[in-house]
């Protein structure tokens, strides 16, 4: 009588670990990040729309934190459990190929001719040694998000916004004395992007022409990185807060300016509907040099090292590929439309017909460069370089033509250092 | 097996049954990560790769070179030096105070100051991120109703490591509290009664019978205070600043988790967890060997 519990108790465990299996080998693990609710929400109704196309299919997204995104996908490929797609940010391809066996995305069965949904330029963005890694996802640009009803009670035109970075002191000292809210937000020191951003608009080269090295410490690279830093340190107009910070202060009407990715531009104006008047305009120049600006954002990788379920991983990719679909990720959120000739879908007019604000993250498309990839394969040290840069220069621990020379030096010097 | 027989083989055996389970899993989560950690530290891998070199003591003169590791030790130093009057002290004073009201008033305050520690740490962390927003935060609110402004105590390098500290005081302070009203439970009344007989003010109380009598609370206290300085403040720092501004927040476990888990350089940050095991060993050894002949144990 025991014998046969003990066995029934055997059998039911057996079948479960069975189940469990099975249920996991059609499961595709995927690892995103979101800068806004609203990127969360569209990326929770392509899962959705992709169990309902392949009802034996379930995604287990896992919304993560974007600083710590590549470090939790390495820790989990050496647990042997990558997930089967992560969201990696384009200056992390590298990195992700040599630290974290990426594939490939021509082992898709059907060779990724999927891929030529895109933007040739977008695709470039996720090639490694000539092969194609990251299916374009989320690439934004930097924005001016500015209150027009700010603008109008410290007596400003709102529909002059300032065209460049002299422009914009006047217009936040006018602003900040005049309503006694605060000036400008441009820029944080939460991510590289944004030291790439200051650097690209003010005309530097961020990499030699061989991309082997840095280079950004130039005349035009310090001057930029120097005209940043007297936002906050000369003329005291940029508050000393963090970047959600920022948001919050500019979602509440306490904030003039805010600049940062066009990721957060459907957030911004629909919290903005009913408290006040948003507007959005490019990214003030540095002097007179033409506008540049580097994409912001990443795509998706495939890290399943399982051949089974890269299928699966793959076959996710081709429903996210699908122009409805990377239309609906810019609608919800601000991304870039990264299919091919968006324009000539009727949803995008439409968008601009209700969200007029949407236009201006289209014509800022002509003058996006791509992001720099870093060499190597220590992009997390290069980036944690970058980042303190500007968090140097925040704090007062020094002057462009001080600090960026050496943030320089020290890059290259970590470039001749490969962790392995 | 009562005190004073000789152990027979079988109690022996029994003994080492029972510690068994206990022992296999402190070797298997304690002894070998600590022995691989040793190992590690002397090798130089990025954790994804299977080749790991043999580097020497380049870990460590690396790590020592690094600007980051100098911010680093200064900071852990203050976050321990000023963790004593905050995390050790205050608390003191604070259970003294409740321990002399009424049990019915003292309930009230209990509970009250030791709600905090019931809360996680990334709950605390996020709650005070909101509170000290300098532009739409409570804390600004309430500071220009004063008309004052809040300046930006976690942007700035000079105020983030202290807001990051009052933080985590104000998150242990409860408990610490529970640990000391746990010791004045043991001061005798009778004593008491008759210092005061003898004309005994509050300083000669506190002096002669309260404070021995709560020198091995205090000993415990500031031993797992010294060690909670250097780990606790882990999420704080994670969810506040990441280290920053400009490494002003960083300490040397923050620093190992940035070069293990952040930029994958296994070898130098298992070379700082070797040097955090020997700075908590030395100071725990030291503390021993000066204060625990002060200690009075009852």
């Amino acid at each position: 009588m025991a014998m046969t519990t003990v066995r029934k108790w055997v059998v039911a465990f057996a079948l479960s670990v069975l189940a469990g299996s099975a249920h996991a080998a059609n499961e595709i693990s995927f690892y995103y990040y979101s800068v806004s609710p609203n990127n969360a929400k569209a990326v929770e109704d392509l899962i959705a729309a992709f169990e309902k196309e392949n009802p034996d299919i379930k995604v287990k997204g896992s919304n993560k934190d974007y600083r710590t995104l590549n470090a939790e996908i390495k820790t989990a490929l050496v647990a042997g459990n990558p997930p089967d797609v992560g969201q990696i940010l384009t200056q992390s391809i590298s990195d992700m190929v040599l630290n974290a066996r990426a594939i490939p995305l021509e082992k898709s069965p059907d060779g990724a001719k999927w891929m030529e949904r895109f933007y040739p330029s977008f695709r470039t963005l996720g090639q490694f040694k000539g092969q194609n890694y990251l299916l374009p996802f989320t690439h934004g640009v930097a924005l001016m998000y500015y209150n027009k009803s700010l603008m109008k009670e410290a007596g400003l035109s709102p529909d002059s916004p300032p065209a460049n970075w002299d422009e914009l002191v006047k217009q936040a000292q006018q602003i900040k004395d005049k309503t006694g809210k605060e000036g400008v937000f441009a820029f944080g020191t939460d991510n590289d992007w944004n030291t790439q951003t200051i650097l690209i608009a003010g005309g530097a080269n961020i990499l030699s022409p061989e991309g082997d090295r840095f280079t950004f410490a130039d005349e035009k690279g310090i001057a930029a990185l120097q005209t940043w830093q007297d936002l906050s340190k000369k003329y005291g107009l940029m508050p000393s807060i963090t970047t959600r910070q920022a948001l919050a202060a500019f979602n509440a009407g306490q904030l003039g300016f805010y600049i940062y990715t066009s990721a957060q531009l459907v957030g911004i104006v629909n919290n903005a509907k009913g408290n006040f008047d948003v507007g959005v305009a490019a990214v003030p120049r540095f002097g007179s040099e033409p506008l540049k600006l580097p994409n912001s954002g990443s795509g998706l990788m495939v890290f399943s090292q399982d051949p089974e379920r890269q299928k699966n991983a793959f076959k996710f990719l081709e429903s996210l590929s699908r122009p409805e679909n990377s239309i609906k990720m810019s609608l919800d959120s601000g991304y870039m439309p990264v299919t091919m000739d968006p324009m000539s879908d009727p949803r995008i007019t439409d968008f601009v017909a209700k969200v007029p604000q949407y236009s201006v993250m289209l014509d800022q498309m002509k003058v996006v460069v791509p992001k720099p990839q870093y060499p190597g394969d220590r992009a997390v040290d290069i980036q944690n370089l970058m980042v303190g840069l500007l968090d140097d220069l925040l704090a007062g621990r020094g002057t462009a033509a001080e600090l960026a020379p050496e943030a320089q030096r020290r890059m290259n010097e970590t470039l001749g250092q490969p962790a392995k | 097996m009562l005190p004073g027989r000789q152990p027979s083989e079988r109690d022996q055996t029994m003994r080492l049954t029972f510690l068994a389970p206990a022992l296999l899993l402190i070797a298997v989560f304690i002894y070998w990560p600590l022995i691989y950690t040793f190992v590690l530290a002397f090798h130089q891998w990025n954790l994804t790769s299977s080749e790991m070199r043999f580097v020497g003591l380049t870990n460590f003169s690396g790590l020592l070179d690094s600007p980051i590791f100098d911010a680093a030790l200064k900071n852990t130093a203050i976050y321990i030096v000023g963790s004593i009057p905050l995390k050790v002290l205050f608390p003191l004073f604070i259970a003294l105070a409740i321990w002399v009201v009424s049990p019915r008033r003292g309930i009230v305050y209990k509970s009250a100051i030791f709600l905090p520690t019931l809360m996680s740490f990334v709950v605390v962390s996020l709650l005070w991120m909101w509170l000290l927003n300098p532009l739409v935060g409570i804390g600004n609110s309430v500071m220009a109703m004063l008309g004052l402004r809040l300046p930006p105590l976690l942007s700035s390098p000079d105020t983030a490591l202290w807001t990051i500290l009052a933080i985590s005081a104000w998150k242990i302070m409860g408990f610490n509290m529970l640990l000391y009203l746990a010791g004045l439970a043991s001061v005798n009344r009778d004593q008491i009664e008759a210092m005061r007989l003898d004309g005994a003010g509050d300083v000669a109380l506190f002096r002669y019978l309260i404070w021995p009598t709560l020198s091995p609370t205090t000993f415990f206290v500031l031993i797992v205070t010294v060690i909670f300085s250097i780990q606790q403040v882990f999420t704080p720092i994670d969810i506040l600043t990441h280290g920053g501004p400009s490494n002003s927040t960083t300490n040397l476990f923050y620093m190992v988790y940035q070069y293990a888990f952040q930029s994958f350089n296994i070898g130098y940050g298992a070379a700082g967890t070797v040097l955090i095991f020997a700075i908590i060993f030395v100071v725990t050894a030291v503390k021993m060997r000066i204060l625990e002949s002060r200690v009075h144990y009852q």
